[in-house]
């Protein structure tokens, strides 16, 4: 059998209670929705395979408890994350709000990560309470990209994935780029005392 | 001599213009054959651009002195099946060697070097040609190689024969399999890719230098004893070996994935190449190469090796797979003790004769070149190569094929002819332009090309070139064509070429060859074969020529059976196709089934009035079909052409010669599988070129062609099913609830909870509660979890005990609002999944675990309190050091009330009673005891004597800070043995500290005063108290904890001591400021 991927990224989806973190991973892994909140205590993680120009990746999604009172243990979780997807509710101002304090959390915790905003819920339009605009502008100003998207409706879901992925497979081939960098420089070095061997030699 | 040197002349003695780029001296692991090797890298010519190949030498002296004694034992072209790693060698002594593995699709060789600077140079070298090749590879210029022809190995071959070999070979088959077991391991570690036998060719026979062709080689005694025995012998190891080799490989997953996935993937990866270099320069460099325990893993052979005594090699037809798999074994038996050498048995060189039977290299060669152009062509197809999606199972594809591919019908033209070793010349365009539209694709097969010697002994001819080229020239000149492979054996040559616009849906292109000439084995007759997938249906094309002669049917029944068993086409993956595996099977030829039992004047006079039923019925190949003895369900189109032999050559007259031999239709042309219609099957008499008439039809294939966004969606399904299937595997619990409610909990107070969890998933998994980020525990002191880790199988559940209990280690925490009544538990699964139980009550403050300082404060009891008044209380910290007036109006009592309750009951009650302090009290007193001192309700104390005593000392132990306060500890057992110092010490003590020791220094004494009625004496109330009011600071018991036990027991009798000597020198004396 052939190799099952190409790259394994781990995710993780943050944000608060009740924004439907769960069901946005719902949605990506297993293509359901459910209308009944249940509250996650604890961590979940699904994974997902797609493909990205020819690249097939592996993603492994965790999704975390978004209360308050588990904050201090969600933060864990953070360690080996290639990228961060942070998650409110456009129905729910005071989520959109609390976005600043999960991205503050994301730079306490991570040291180089991709991340992504994301409006969820944005089925209803006469519930919105998080206008696309300011929150395009705030996205736009702590340089994240924003989706908006409805796990309900699956609306998006895929695109923010696929994105995020995209980020996270952009930041590895840097940093490989960089890294060879590196070892093309001791290459080099090898090559010239190659060099001098062979003249040696003949 | 300088090996470089002595390599450098031996290439020009060769008469090349090749330089030894690097070399270096290399030991093959010593059991499997002694005498040393140098592995060279050579380049030809001098240009950048040059092709290198890697030459494996042996000289044949312990010191190599001479250039005569160097040797050429086998050549790695570096092209773009290369493959090259290197294994260091666990317990091999010191120099430290490593195992070079060095391998195309047709050789392996693994060679023992010394890992030393000049080794990493010499590979780092190779790692530099391999990407140069690549490079090539990747622009379309690929490398030829025709010039490692010039070093085929010189094989005295007359030796050979004469040594261990009878004429025919066969009756010391058994006997050389036995006596050099050993040389041959050493030559089966080249295996070839199931390579037909072929005459060996001396250096002496290429083109560069034909007249120094050995006489002895014209001996066809001797090359027909080389056939039949040794041959056949060598292969049976090579591919025994090589499938060894390869079940090793299964069985040793990362030994696999360093050994063959970088290199899968390389292939699989479509052009972007950028990743797919990355990819086979990190198969170039592994990094860090994995040791390879080619000792370790091997049960198969271990527990096999009893069995595999009696296996034998020698029956050459038998070539199933059981018994491959048993020579295997077997040969594996002796093979491996010797493969780790700690120290490397030194053997002795062996005997010249016996140096001599290492003739394999050859083949290798000689398979490397036959292939030559084609061989280009299917790595590039390799490369870009699209139809191997990853991730799922090749089987999984195969069962979905419907969804993802249709029908489209494709033409394929069969040509065949016997072109009686002649020139080519004249036009084809008859034969193969003779339909109106251009056909898909070519299969043209072509029999006794080249009746040389040359070819004959070998394998080496002019005409294919000169045929090739002819033949590309009469292609359908509406279509233009490319040729997918070219593939020889002596006189059959068999010629693959498609349409240009189809040529990427072609891959997978495998060729093999079988001799069945001259003892069964030789070239002379056989046949020669390709396999491909086109799009997605695989096809096979077979051109062979079987045995002549009008009698010999039998034989050519033996011939076919013999192509149908030994034609293998080998896959990378070591496993391999056979003729009857594909969806479409085209078998052409000169197949030689003649017209017997009619008298030539019948069968002239029928051809005349193309009578052809009484002939047709007469045609041995139609009656031996009948009999099932031949070409099972293979059909054949209605022949409607006159035979199409033998014909005077140049004229379409038949035989005039001598022999008048019978016309017959010897050129045919048969098809298995359901998916073709023939559409023409016809000879072609303006052809007078040979005494045979060329053949061919016209088929029209139902290809399953993939429509791409089908199959992508296919795979994708495929992908997610894969991925629900993993999601569901991961294992689930189910809890019972995710939040314990303590409530009210107090002092002393026992709550038990049970935690139900089920495994609701579809595996069976382990649990454990883990600890959160930078706590020591996976739950807070004042709990209990039993069991903290267990195993629950898929549908069972299991009960989670957990206790809760606030003692005197835990109360002044939650006391002092320092720790709360709060948890978050985390149940941690197998997989990382985690679930988290939320504990939460509240508290209720009690006097004990509170401080002196506070409860000196309270006028109330601490119930009737505020919390926060409490906590207040608790955060004034009395600086003890600085002891002010403020803080003496701030205390309402000299000492808390709460132990002159209690001491004032004993006082009244208690001083006669025995076994104070000593019997226990009872739980219940106790608990009503804790609220009547934080309630102050009921007045009067509850409980018996015992109870009160108990809860005395209990209250003094659960005291936040000990009567004698933590920074006092160690200057009083300093003091201890002196009144005057412990007076000083105390002196400096808080107040209320100071008071709460005076009261009970002076109820010690009251209680001495009794010791007729109480029994009680100075030393064991000394011993209790001292412990009670000096209890050992947490820093101090850490201290201890470092100690060895027998050190810990001494310091700890001591401090016993001394805490009792301290409190007994105010038991003795009455202590007054």
């Amino acid at each position: 059998m052939a190799r099952e991927y190409d790259h394994l990224f781990k995710l993780l989806i943050i944000g608060d209670s009740g924004v439907g973190k769960s069901s946005l991973l719902l949605r990506f892994a297993d293509n359901t929705f459910s209308g009944t909140y249940i509250t996650t205590i604890g961590v979940d993680f699904k994974i997902r395979t797609i493909d990205v120009n020819g690249d097939r990746v592996k993603l492994q999604i965790w999704d975390t408890a978004g209360q308050e009172r588990f904050r201090t243990i969600t933060s864990t979780y953070y360690r080996g994350t290639h990228g961060v997807i942070v998650v409110y509710d456009v129905t729910s101002a005071e989520s959109f709000v609390n976005v600043k304090r999960w991205l503050h959390e994301i730079d306490q915790n991570c040291e180089i990560v991709s991340r992504i905003l994301v409006g969820n819920k944005n089925d209803c339009p006469e519930r919105k309470m998080v206008v696309t605009e300011d929150a395009k502008s705030f996205a736009e100003q702590m340089g994240i990209e924003l989706f908006e998207t409805s796990a309900k409706e699956n609306i998006n879901v895929e695109e923010m994935f696929n994105s995020i992925t995209k980020l996270v497979l952009q930041q590895k081939k840097e940093s490989a780029a960089k890294l060879k960098d590196k070892n093309d420089a001791q290459t080099v070095s090898l090559n010239s005392k190659k060099e001098k061997r062979k003249s040696k030699c003949c | 001599m300088e090996p470089k040197a002595a390599i450098q002349e031996f290439l020009l003695k060769c008469n090349g213009h090749e330089l030894c780029i690097d070399c270096i001296r290399c030991d093959i692991v010593p059991a499997w054959t002694s005498g040393h090797h140098i592995l060279a890298l050579v380049s030809s010519g001098a240009s950048i651009e040059a092709e290198q190949g890697l030459f494996l030498f042996k000289y044949t002296a312990e010191i190599l002195s001479a250039v005569e004694e160097l040797s050429v034992e086998t050549i790695l072209p570096i092209k773009g099946d290369f493959r090259k790693h290197l294994v260091p060698i666990q317990n091999a002594n010191v120099p430290s060697t490593k195992r070079a593995i060095l391998q195309t699709s047709k050789v392996k060789v693994e060679i023992d070097v010394v890992s030393d600077s000049k080794e990493q140079n010499f590979f780092s070298r190779v790692d530099e040609c391999v990407q140069a090749n690549f490079e090539k590879i990747k622009r379309g210029i690929s490398a030829q190689f025709h010039w490692i022809q010039r070093y085929q190995v010189p094989m005295p071959l007359v030796n050979q024969t004469r040594h261990g070999f009878d004429a025919f070979g066969m009756s010391t088959f058994n006997d050389f399999e036995t006596k050099n077991h050993r040389q041959t391991v050493a030559s089966s570690q080249f295996y070839p890719v199931r390579p037909a036998p072929k005459p060996p060719q001396p250096r002496s026979h290429s083109v560069h230098n034909p007249s120094a062709i050995q006489r002895d080689f014209l001996n066809p005694t001797a090359a027909s004893a080389f056939e039949g025995g040794f041959f056949e012998d060598t292969y049976a190891m090579v591919d025994s070996n090589y499938a060894t080799m390869k079940s090793e490989n299964r069985l040793s997953a990362s030994d696999a994935s360093v050994e063959r996935n970088p290199y899968a993937n390389l292939a699989a990866t479509p052009p972007k190449n950028a990743t797919a270099e990355e990819e086979f320069s990190e198969y170039i460099h592994p990094s860090p190469p994995k040791p390879r325990q080619v000792t370790t893993n091997h049960p198969l052979v271990q527990t096999s090796s009893s069995s595999s005594t009696s296996s034998s090699s020698s029956s050459s037809s038998e070539e199933d797979g059981t018994e491959t798999a048993k020579d295997a074994l077997k040969f594996e038996d002796d093979f491996y003790p010797r493969v780790q050498p700690t120290k490397p048995p030194h053997l002795p060189p062996r005997p010249y004769k016996q140096k001599q039977t290492k003739p394999s290299s050859t083949f290798y060669m000689d398979q490397v070149i036959a292939d030559g152009p084609g061989d280009e062509y299917s790595e590039v197809t390799a490369f870009t190569g699209s139809a191997t999606p990853y991730g799922i199972r090749e089987e999984v594809l195969k069962r979905r094929e419907k969804d993802y591919t249709y029908l489209e019908p494709f033409r394929i033209f069969i040509g065949t002819w016997n072109v009686n070793g002649q020139n080519a010349a004249h036009s084809l365009s008859d034969w193969l332009m003779s339909d109106g539209s251009p056909p898909h694709i070519y299969a043209i097969g072509f029999q006794e090309l080249d009746l040389s010697k040359e070819a004959f002994l070998f394998n080496d001819s002019v005409r294919e070139e000169e045929w090739r080229v002819h033949v590309e020239k009469y292609l359908h000149s509406d279509g233009k064509y490319t040729l997918v492979r070219l593939v020889r054996l002596v006189g059959m040559m068999l010629l693959v070429y498609v349409r240009e616009g189809q040529k990427r849906f072609v891959r997978e292109v495998i060729t093999d060859t079988v001799g069945t000439g001259i003892m069964g084995k030789m070239g002379n007759k056989g046949g020669v074969a390709v396999r491909l997938m086109f799009h997605n249906t695989s096809l096979c094309f077979i051109n062979s020529h079987l045995a002549a002669h009008l009698d010999e049917f039998e034989r050519r029944n033996q011939d076919y059976n013999d192509i149908c068993q030994r034609m293998r086409f080998e896959k990378d993956d070591g496993t391999f196709y056979q003729i009857r595996d594909h969806e479409f099977v085209i078998w052409m030829g000169d197949l030689n089934y003649r017209i017997s039992d009619l008298p030539l004047e019948v069968v002239t006079d029928k051809i005349e009035k193309r009578d052809f039923r009484v002939l047709l019925e007469h045609d041995q190949l139609n009656k031996q079909l009948d009999l099932h003895k031949v070409f099972h369900q293979y059909i054949e189109g209605q022949i409607g052409f006159k035979p199409t032999y033998k014909y005077d050559p140049g004229s379409n007259n038949y035989d005039t010669s001598e022999k008048q031999r019978i016309p017959a239709w010897c050129d045919r042309i048969l098809y298995l599988g359901s998916i073709a219609k023939q559409l023409v099957y016809r000879s072609h008499d303006t052809l007078l070129l040979s005494d045979h008439k060329p053949v061919s039809s016209l088929f029209e294939v139902q290809v399953k062609v993939v429509d791409e966004s089908k199959f992508r969606k296919v795979i994708e399904e495929e992908i997610r099913k894969v991925d629900r299937r993993e999601n569901e595997a991961l294992p689930q619990l189910s809890i019972s609830t995710n939040e314990i409610h303590i409530g009210d909990l107090h002092f002393m107070e026992m709550r038990k909870f049970t935690l139900d969890v089920a495994n609701v998933g579809q595996v069976d998994t382990g649990f454990s509660f883990v600890n959160k980020l930078d706590e020591k525990s996976y739950c807070k002191p004042w709990m209990r979890i039993q069991p903290p880790k267990g195993f629950i199988c898929v549908g069972e559940f299991q009960e989670i005990k957990i206790k809760i209990e606030v003692n005197k280690q835990t109360a002044c925490f939650l006391n002092s609002g320092q720790d709360k009544l709060e948890d978050i538990l985390i149940l941690r699964l197998d997989n990382g999944k985690d679930y988290y139980i939320t504990v939460n009550g509240t508290y209720q403050p009690s006097c004990f675990g509170a401080s002196i300082e506070t409860l000196v404060r309270m006028v109330e009891p601490i119930r009737e309190m505020k919390i926060e008044e409490i906590q207040r209380m608790v955060q004034e910290q009395t600086d003890w050091s600085e002891e002010s007036e403020a803080d003496i109006t701030t205390e309402k009592f000299d000492i808390p009330k709460e132990i002159w309750m209690m001491v004032d009951f004993l006082f009244r009650n208690g001083l006669e009673t025995e076994e104070l302090f000593s019997k226990g009290g009872f739980h219940e007193e106790l608990v009503a005891i804790r609220d009547t001192l934080d309630t102050g309700i009921p007045e009067a104390m509850p409980g018996s004597i015992y109870s009160i005593g108990e809860a005395l000392m209990l209250f003094l132990e659960c005291l936040r800070e000990p009567v004698i306060p933590y920074e006092f500890y160690n200057k009083c057992l300093e003091a201890s043995n002196n009144y005057t110092l412990c007076k000083q010490v105390l002196k400096k003590l808080p107040r209320s500290h100071r008071n709460v020791f005076k009261y009970l220094a002076a109820f010690i004494r009251e209680l001495l005063l009794h010791n007729d009625d109480n029994k009680l004496d100075q030393k064991t109330l000394a011993t209790l108290f001292g412990e009670l009011f000096l209890r050992t600071p947490p820093s101090e018991k850490e201290k201890e904890s470092q100690m060895s036990a027998s050190n810990r027991r001494t310091l700890g009798q001591q401090r016993t001591r001394k805490k009792a000597s301290f409190v007994y020198q105010f038991i003795i004396n009455e202590y007054d400021e």
